[in-house]
């Protein structure tokens, strides 16, 4: 994150006074809160379908959009992330507290977990000090009732000074109100707060005014009193702006030794304190508006954890959870993945039929339909799998979920909620590598998706059964296992402790965090939810992948040589016409010419002329040219490699007994330590292309997409050396 | 206060109520602890243990949060009769 540019708020205040003649300008609403305040909720109750997930600034945190048309008022309604704070340690927080400083919202809608003031009034305190004036929605509001908590919110609106409306997402409860009170604030411009409103103990108080009257203090276009706060606080961020400034550093060194001077006299460290007086103030506040009752029953929340995070019984929950959510997803999006497919296929049969025998044709069939039929089909998977998630997020179990695997996570250097994309990567790791966007901080979420790719996806399993069959037929359903489930698994944890102890060392996040109170989610959140990954699926991805289906097919189909066609063309003429052959010899004969005549024109096109190219570059691990070439088809699809195998160790181009010519054929070019070598290089090198390009859409950095490529072919290319070199030192063959 | 008293949270039973006296660690992890509520005096009632005895779940101000153990190791406490 580049650091608050001041001088860009400066521009920015230029711009929106001019704006603020025009009554046209549509107004903005910002929704801030806590994570699990019911946010989102209020958001899509506010907006309901009228929204888009937007991305800020190039990271990966998302701010999700929408508009709606309120008393013929257009209302841009921007859902920030869910922070606890303001400060800049966070990614998150930083896009929310730059959206609030730099967009300068016309009304920010602080939305509090009305059954957890204390905690949730702690952003508000805040966002007051930013010299925001929040509305506060006190949403949840039917929890409070059913708790018998009464709050007196006129007196504590009063005592806050700021409007209060109490709202319940779920059910669009007040919306209205919430929007009414919202237009009022914008309107009135209500919405600037200068209050010193913290009860900061006297020390603070005086370095605060110090600071502020510091001419240069006020000429960052946002409250002084914040950066004064900030800068005892110790923000990186506002730190470097301020030191650019003209005088900064002065300014710098007062804040400096005032800080230590207050810590010295405090014995705490400036933070602790600053944070203290914003939670008494918000005691105080609360002391006067707020009768809990004494709890005497179990909460249900607690009983129903007794079960799900049970000593005994939370792993096979879990478990029993996990199973469910894979067979949903890959079982059950069988189904509709089968519907998709024989309506791509029979688009494929339309277009043979309607059209001539082209090359306009064949880019049509392979190129297009395959490319859009290619990522159609991941649709239902990824609508399944995000709508488990969604319910496993709104209803409070992912964060138990991550409560009882963080420790094996842990231990290689993964947060608990890393294990849902491991675990989904065994069917797709297109839907596994999405499902990394359930992890809050960017660091874990960057891991989880360089690792998620090394998971033996079902695509690799025919590649498997293929080559445990031909060249382990005793053993094979035991070799196809351990490709499919232990490798994988295992190079994804070594993989992740290396990570830990070299690129990512010392970049541990904390795990702190929240075990919301079980909640129902609603029907209509989780399709919303759902959707939007969907559409981001098939908009982000749609483009890129038809690009590239394009690029793969004119490379496996050009350029053509015509001389290989004409002399194999002319001989199979001449064995067709030659008397002295029965029939039934000619047609094997024809057939063997025919697949030399494929096999010589393959060799020719791009695809042929890269692997063959490439060859060198496998040499040590014991393949030759037809096998890097099959290595290359499978940025396609992994099972792509074994219908390249049929074209490329195939002396018969005929369906008869196919397989069991494919197998007897791996038998006599691979021995069984080359063939085992190879399959490793399958289960590390780059998934698809498909996976290849959500990587790098989800990693959002050129840097980190180039380093995934580059390390797991490094990797496919390391383990493949070390087994084939290393076996063949043993003796093996 | 006595000093025998004060112990790390890490070694707190299930069901145990402590105070919070202090809290050290990295400035990452204090600064989301103090911003969840954890702070000099609070009181903290330490719920369970994670099936493999790693993270921990502890109630604080109203609200459930999950820590690690070695998280936990950074915050002071002393127990509360």
């Amino acid at each position: 994150m580049s650091p608050l540019s001041f001088s860009h708020t400066l521009r920015q205040n230029l711009k929106k006074d001019v704006f603020y003649e025009k009554s046209t300008r549509p107004f903005t609403i910002a929704l801030a809160g806590n994570p699990n305040c019911g946010k989102t909720s209020l958001f899509n109750a506010i907006t309901g379908a009228h929204q888009h997930v937007g991305n800020w600034g190039g990271v990966t945190v998302e701010v999700k959009e929408g508009s709606v048309t309120f008393n013929k008022n257009e209302i841009r309604v921007v859902d920030l992330p869910g922070t606890y704070s303001l400060t800049a340690f966070s990614l998150e927080e930083s896009v929310a507290r730059d959206f609030i400083i730099h967009e300068k919202p016309d009304v920010v809608v602080n939305v509090i977990d009305a059954t957890n003031l204390e905690r949730n009034l702690y952003l508000t305190v805040q966002l007051l000090e930013l010299g925001v004036r929040p509305l506060l929605a006190f949403n949840m509001w039917d929890e409070v009732r059913n708790k018998q908590i009464e709050i007196n919110i006129k007196l504590l609106s009063e005592l806050l000074d700021v409007p209060i409306v109490t709202t319940i997402g779920k059910n669009c409860t007040n919306i209205n109100k919430l929007l009414d009170t919202a237009v009022l604030m914008a309107k009135e411009e209500r919405c600037k707060y200068n209050r010193q409103i913290s009860e900061f103990p006297a020390e603070v108080v005086q370095v605060i005014e110090k600071l502020i009257s510091v001419p240069v203090m006020n000429s960052f276009g946002v409250s002084a009193q914040w950066l004064a706060i900030k800068l005892l606080e110790n923000d990186s961020e506002v730190r470097s702006a301020v030191k650019e400034a003209e005088g900064g550093s002065g300014i710098l060194e007062i804040a400096d030794s005032a800080r230590s001077k207050i810590e010295l006299i405090l014995g705490e460290d400036a933070q602790s304190i600053i944070a203290e007086a914003r939670y008494g103030f918000i005691a105080g506040a609360l002391r006067e508006t707020v009768r809990k009752p004494v709890r005497n029953r179990v909460e249900i929340s607690d009983q129903i954890d007794s079960i799900i995070t049970h000593p005994v019984w939370a792993f096979p929950v879990f478990f029993l959870f996990m199973w469910l959510l894979f067979q949903a997803t890959f079982v059950l999006g069988a189904y509709p993945q089968g519907l998709l497919e024989s309506g791509v296929e029979f688009l494929r049969e339309s277009v043979l039929n309607l059209m001539p025998d082209t090359v306009l044709r064949s880019l049509i069939i392979d190129g297009i339909i395959g490319g859009v039929g290619g990522i159609i089909v991941f649709l239902p998977n990824i609508l399944i799998l995000f709508f488990g998630i969604a319910i496993m997020e709104d209803s409070g179990y992912m964060a138990r979920a991550a409560f009882i695997t963080d420790k094996v996570m842990h231990k290689v250097g993964l947060h608990g909620k890393s294990f849902i994309p491991m675990l989904m990567g065994m069917g797709c790791n297109i839907p596994a590598i999405m499902a990394a966007r359930t992890l809050e901080s960017e660091t874990d979420r960057r891991k989880t998706i360089l690792l998620a790719p090394l998971i033996s996806c079902s695509a690799r399993l025919p590649v498997y059964v293929l080559f445990a069959g031909a060249l382990f037929p005793k053993h094979a359903g035991n070799i196809v296992f351990l490709f499919q489930f232990v490798f994988g698994t295992l190079s994804f944890f070594i993989m992740a402790y290396i990570f830990k102890k070299t690129l990512f060392k010392g970049d541990e996040q904390p795990f702190v965090m929240e075990l919301p109170p079980y909640r129902l989610p609603t029907f209509r959140s989780v399709l919303i939810h759902m959707w939007q990954r969907a559409e981001h699926f098939l908009k982000k991805m749609g483009g890129v992948v038809l690009v590239f289906s394009i690029i793969l097919w004119v490379l496996s189909n050009y350029p053509v040589n015509s001389e290989i066609e004409e002399s194999y063309n002319g001989k199979i003429d001449s064995v067709r016409i030659s008397t002295e052959l029965s029939s039934e010899q000619k047609e094997s004969k024809t057939g063997v010419l025919e697949s030399e005549m494929r096999l010589e024109q393959l060799k020719y096109t791009g695809i042929g002329r890269i692997g063959m190219a490439l060859e060198p570059f496998f040499r040590p691990l014991g393949f030759k040219w037809r096998e890097s070439v099959s290595l290359l088809t499978g940025f396609v699809a992994k099972e792509v490699i074994v219908s390249s195998m049929g074209v490329l160790y195939l002396a018969d181009d005929s369906e008869l007994d196919r397989d069991q010519r494919l197998k007897t054929a791996i038998a006599d070019h691979f021995t069984p330590l080359k063939g085992f070598a190879f399959m490793f290089f399958v289960l590390l090198y780059t998934p698809c292309v498909v996976a290849l390009i959500t990587v790098i859409r989800e990693l959002k950095s050129v840097k980190w997409s180039i380093f995934s490529v580059v390390y797991q072919i490094a990797l496919a290319w390391i383990v493949t050396f070390a087994i084939y070199q290393g076996g063949r030192l043993i003796g093996l063959q | 206060m006595k000093k025998s008293a004060v112990m790390d949270l890490s070694s707190c039973m299930e069901g145990d109520l402590v105070k919070i006296v202090r809290i050290r660690g990295d400035s990452l992890i204090r600064k989301r602890l103090i911003e969840m509520g954890f702070l000099r005096g609070r009181v903290l009632k330490i719920v369970k243990y994670a099936p493999l005895k790693d993270p921990v779940e502890v109630e604080v101000g109203g609200s459930h949060v999950s820590l690690r153990v070695c998280e936990a190791a950074g915050i002071d406490v002393e127990p509360v009769y």
